[in-house]
């Protein structure tokens, strides 16, 4: 906005003979006409934004570096755009004001005029008073009266005069100076880059398999690649098929520019925030009898209204900018915990590496982040998150805490550093709100929206790890009816499947998951609430379901939803403190391929009548119940996974 | 519809067609600002009550709304030209990237 100042004390002031003969018809007749090329202007500005920079922006309209160049530098023109209109409405608002100062001031002085006459009185262009006709006698009274309301028209006009004038003229119009020269840099950077994308070629196309992505990656130059990463971060960033480490260097930078873009977004909202918070103090402080709603038999004031309702706003959009800032900033603060001293379940270990494989803010967010290099590892696992899932919250650092638990668990249980637990938040999960969303976590389309993708990158985690020997892919709560209706679309490249707190999987049944049921894992806690929703079909620990179900020693803590989130807590968190036949532990040894090791409740295959109880619901120190009947799991050879 | 991230593959395109449009639509905007700034600058000079200080601060800035909205209009049709030169030069280079697509499928 541009800076309003007061006008320097050299400001002439008009004479008597000015303000009266002063054209306020013509300037307002010149107001609205200003008004009505305002109106045209922003009808421009919504043609330029809705015909122009919408269209061009476009992903399947036009990407690539130019397109994204071309993108920046079509906002920049809107922002523009947008300075010009603001610029022109306060110009409109400021003579606004000063044609009502100049009415009011003609007014008065019209007034005087009419007592001056009435009373023999004179008034000179100096805004002086005097008798008309020497030896007349003055009515002192009168010419007081005159003077008071000659000084009204006076003050009415040094007011325009003043603070209208002066900020007419502070409008602050230079920046297109500025601008002239930003665009400028940003042209030729834009052609550059144009020459530079014909040259080296363009992203494939969308039908692509990753094994044909990987192989177009791996015929790019070192350079070449580097080009991509930088200049088109979101699309590398989200490309199955391309090493790990390129999705990571792509997506760590779109990271920080939204970090950035958070911050300075949240700055701006303060900014405004305390401008407005002072412009109600002002009118609290000038108008408190008229603003004041608590005091009865009085109204707040349209301006009032609509500072409040501005004010509240605010708070709402830097309520939300800050979560996500602080979301984003602690995804960075795990990233960054790769290679780093970590303490778990009482040993010391190093933190695998970190990478980050895909991200965005869209919509709740979605974020791939691994723990374990998937292009190297062993056994890698897939991890579906549900329910709330969301990389745009602050709780979404425990979703990848849980990923980094998994790993460092498979990890201690086969002795060696070759496991990749992969968080995947690659589709919207349903997020619990009031209203008519709420409804989405009891259906089913976000879970079958999210197949083709899950398939993909399950796909894909083979073509960039030919010596993946276990992949596992694991569905929590909602992640698990993900997981249920990408496993009944086709057969997946997956090893073994575990489902764990789950309302249901769309399926009657684990044979119809396509692999072998034997390859299926289901737990559920004691009293965990989702797992008994039935919201998708009967509970997968059924033994009718024919699944394998391990023990899930939980207590969940305070809360009605404490154990649905427990299935992936060490030791040290868990409040049982119990290690050897924790949820984790099992999830471990299915993850490092030691199936064998697996505490059972029952196995896949239907089990004779037990003696044992097991666990009841509610029971919060339950023992593990391994089974004393052979287990079919151990006994014999599994079946070799549907690949 | 749910969004879920870019499958496999990911992709790149150009819709010149699409670009030729939104061009025309910058170049039509751009002359529409022209029209704009002519009879704002009109309705500046309109407004100028005679020996008041609005209407020196009026007179005044004219000129600065006369350069901010020809330089408004300069950028949009200046927008609208590079995005027709960006189809051209994409069309042209069809031909170029197939073969190279070939290339590498092959």
């Amino acid at each position: 906005m541009p800076t309003i100042e007061l006008p320097g004390s050299g400001t002439d002031a008009p004479t008597v003979a000015q303000v009266r003969a002063a054209d306020t018809g013509a300037l307002e007749h010149g107001i609205a006409l200003l008004q009505s090329f305002l109106i045209r202007l922003q009808d421009t500005q919504a043609a330029f934004k809705n015909n122009v920079v919408n269209t061009v922006t476009q992903p399947d309209i036009w990407s690539g570096p130019a397109a994204g160049n071309a993108g920046a530098s079509l906002s920049t023109t809107y922002q523009e755009y947008t300075a010009t209109c603001e610029n022109l409405a306060e110009l409109i608002e400021l003579l606004q004001t000063g044609a009502a100062g100049y009415r009011s001031a003609q007014a008065y002085l019209a007034m005087a005029r009419d007592l001056a006459a009435a009373n023999g009185l004179i008034i000179g262009e100096d805004w002086s008073v005097a008798t008309a006709s020497a030896g007349a006698r003055p009515n002192a009274a009168a010419r007081r009266d005159v003077a008071e309301l000659l000084d009204l028209a006076q003050s009415a006009t040094m007011q325009v005069e003043g603070s209208v004038v002066g900020a007419i003229e502070s409008q602050d119009l230079s920046w297109t100076d500025r601008s002239f020269l930003a665009a400028a840099a940003a042209g030729a950077q834009s052609a550059a880059t144009i020459d530079a994308q014909v040259t080296i070629a363009s992203l494939p196309p969308a039908n692509f398999s990753s094994a044909q992505v990987n192989q177009w990656w791996s015929s790019l130059s070192a350079a070449d690649q580097q080009f991509l990463i930088r200049s088109q971060p979101a699309r590398i960033g989200s490309l199955d098929g391309l090493p790990a480490t390129a999705r990571d260097e792509a997506n760590r930078i779109v990271l920080s520019d939204d970090v950035s873009a958070d911050q300075t977004q949240l700055d701006a909202l303060r900014e405004q925030e305390a401008q407005a918070e002072a412009e109600l103090a002002e009118l609290r402080r000038t108008h408190g009898a008229f603003v004041d709603a608590g005091r009865a038999g009085e109204l707040p004031s349209p301006a009032y209204l609509a500072l409040d309702d501005k004010l509240a706003s605010l708070e709402g959009r830097i309520s939300a900018t800050s979560e996500q800032l602080t979301a984003l900033t602690s995804l960075q603060g795990k990233l960054d915990m790769g290679g780093q001293p970590y303490e778990f379940e009482g040993r010391e270990v190093t933190m695998p590496p970190m990478y980050l494989l895909g991200f965005d803010t869209n919509e709740a967010g979605h974020a791939i982040v691994a723990c374990g290099d998937p292009d190297t590892a062993k056994n890698v696992a897939v991890y579906v998150p549900g329910l709330n899932t969301s990389s745009n919250s602050a709780h979404f650092q425990f979703d990848v805490q849980h990923t980094q638990n998994m790993t460092l668990a498979a990890d201690g249980d086969a002795g060696a550093n070759d496991t990749a637990t992969i968080l995947w938040l690659g589709y919207n999960a349903p997020q619990m709100t009031a209203g008519p969303s709420a409804l989405a976590v009891s259906q089913t389309d976000d879970a079958t929206a999210a197949v083709p993708a899950l398939t993909g990158f399950l796909s894909s985690l083979r073509t960039t790890d030919k010596d993946i020997s276990n992949l596992t892919l694991l569905g929590h709560s909602y992640g698990s009816v993900v997981v249920g209706e990408t496993a009944r679309a086709s057969r997946l490249p997956v090893d073994n499947i575990i489902l764990v707190g789950s309302p249901g999987v769309e399926a009657g049944s684990a044979a119809q998951l396509n692999i072998a049921p034997s390859h299926v894992w289901t737990g559920t806690a004691p009293n965990d609430p989702v797992a008994r929703l039935g919201w998708f079909g009967g509970p997968p620990t059924d033994p009718g379901f024919g699944a394998n179900q391990f023990t899930v020693n939980a207590t969940g803590g305070s809360g009605l939803m404490g154990q649905h989130g427990e299935y992936f807590d060490d030791a040290t968190s868990n409040l049982n403190g119990d290690r050897g036949d924790s949820s984790l532990n099992n999830i471990g040894y299915i993850i490092s391929g030691q199936t064998n090791k697996v505490q059972l409740v029952h196995s896949a295959l239907p089990l004779p009548p037990r003696t044992d109880p097991l666990p009841a619901p509610g029971m919060t120190t339950a023992s593990p119940t391994t089974p004393t009947t052979p287990d079919p799991v151990r006994q014999a050879s599994p079946e070799p996974p549907a690949h | 519809m749910p969004r879920a991230m870019p499958a496999s593959g990911g992709g790149f395109g150009v819709d010149a067609d699409a670009l030729r449009q939104a061009a025309s639509q910058a170049t039509n905007i751009g002359d529409e600002l022209a029209t704009v700034r002519t009879g704002l600058d009109a309705a500046l000079r309109t407004a100028q009550p005679v020996g008041l200080g609005v209407g020196a601060a009026l007179t005044e800035m004219a000129s600065a709304w006369d350069a901010l909205l020809g330089y408004l209009a300069g950028q949009v049709t200046a927008a609208g030209g590079t995005l027709i030169a960006t189809a051209r030069a994409y069309t042209e280079t069809d031909a170029h990237v197939a073969a190279l697509i070939s290339r590498i499928e092959g």
